[in-house]
């Protein structure tokens, strides 16, 4: 039997060019492969726990995790999606609090990790991983602002509808038939999570969405049919 | 020799005079819930200390190795860049210290002999053998 050595150095991960690293030299780079770990994670195992005590820097090589937050009543609600070329862990490593959230693979999913002392090296020595953690702390920041403002000012009906646009613009894949398919397998729970209701609420007005035309579902796959009109119902300028 | 190695389950026990030590120069930290320090099958992001609590390997979900206070585990796959046999579970209310791979350099550049380079170097010595 022939084995396969797997390649887990940074130069060729294939989110090198969307992570915090993407502005390394080659001995610089070199330097993060060398120190890191690599793991895969498989559905429904946990990177860290909310209440932990932070240690490092994941970056999310291939895959998807959920982050989530458990309210003093023991919901679930998933606060953010981090993909391919993300990072987590950031805020509480230079918070040093605790974990706030808990992360958890959404699907076998390749994460390296930096231990801290390294990690405030690194940027510390190079301006553009300071900068890109900076761009990523503000990306976040600026959908977290969006979230709080759509549970406050929107329906459950505009609610799904710029779930479903913001899902289709970070996991899309255009179709041959004008299509979008969501490459993101999120459960009906998970979904009413994200926008703040009822399961059976979020079932509803799926119902009325594929009805209307606005998605097509086949399986647990969803596709965007009608994107304009999506647009109009989620009540946003795109 | 101040600790007896049980390699073959990758627990390291260390005596309570290096235990001080390397709390010394890794503070401990407490967790708050139930966790998984690392699944079967992934390279351990870090080697942790025992300090107080409980701590086990786990396999399969069915055999459970329970770790004793003092001891190290998840060192040797982390110095070997390799996969572990067994999980890694904690009970809340449990403390360790983080061994991670800057610490590990940091110990290897110390001028002084300390335990710690030993147990390190017999890691590593194992690793080229």
């Amino acid at each position: 039997m022939i084995s396969k050595k797997i390649d887990n150095s940074c130069e060729n991960c294939p989110s090198v060019s969307k992570g915090i690293f993407c502005q390394l030299a080659y001995d610089e780079l070199k330097e993060v492969s060398d120190h890191k770990v690599t793991n895969v994670y498989k559905k429904g195992q946990t990177l860290f726990v909310q209440g932990n005590h932070p240690f490092g820097l994941y970056c999310i090589s291939t895959g998807n995790i959920k982050v989530t937050k458990v309210g003093n009543d023991g919901k679930e609600s998933i606060v953010r999606i981090a993909s391919a070329g993300d990072v987590l862990g950031h805020r509480s490593l230079f918070t040093d609090q605790y974990y706030t959230a808990t992360a958890t693979a959404l699907e076998d999913t390749k994460v390296c990790f930096l231990d801290k002392k390294f990690i405030m090296k690194v940027i510390q020595e190079n301006p553009s991983v300071s900068m890109n953690v900076i761009e990523k702390l503000s990306t976040d920041m600026g959908a977290a602002e969006n979230k709080l403002s759509s549970l406050h000012q929107k329906n459950v009906r505009e609610r799904l509808a710029e779930l479903l646009l913001l899902l289709k613009e970070s996991h899309g894949e255009e179709q041959d038939d004008g299509k979008t398919l969501i490459k993101l397998k999120l459960t009906r729970e998970e979904m009413a999570t994200m926008i703040g209701t009822a399961n059976e609420t979020l079932i509803r007005f799926m119902s009325e969405f594929k009805e209307e035309g606005l998605i097509e579902q086949v399986g647990k796959q969803i596709f965007i049919t009608d994107e304009e009109k999506l647009i109009d119902w989620a009540n946003v300028s795109y | 020799m101040t600790t007896k190695k049980t390699l073959k389950q990758s627990i390291i026990e260390v005596s309570p005079e290096l235990m001080a030590k390397i709390i010394n120069l890794s503070e401990g930290h407490k967790y708050t819930v139930d966790s998984h320090l690392y699944y079967e099958g992934q390279t351990p992001i870090v080697a942790y200390l025992l300090i107080a609590g409980e701590a086990s390997l786990v396999k399969k979900r069915r055999k459970t190795i329970p770790i004793r206070r003092g001891s190290i585990f998840g060192l040797k796959e982390l110095i070997q860049n390799e996969k572990s046999i067994y999980g890694a579970v904690i009970k809340s209310h449990s403390e360790v210290c983080f061994l991670d791979r800057s610490l590990i350099n940091e110990i290897e550049n110390l001028d002084k002999d300390h335990e710690l380079k030993e147990i390190l170097s017999k890691v590593k010595n194992q690793h080229a053998s």
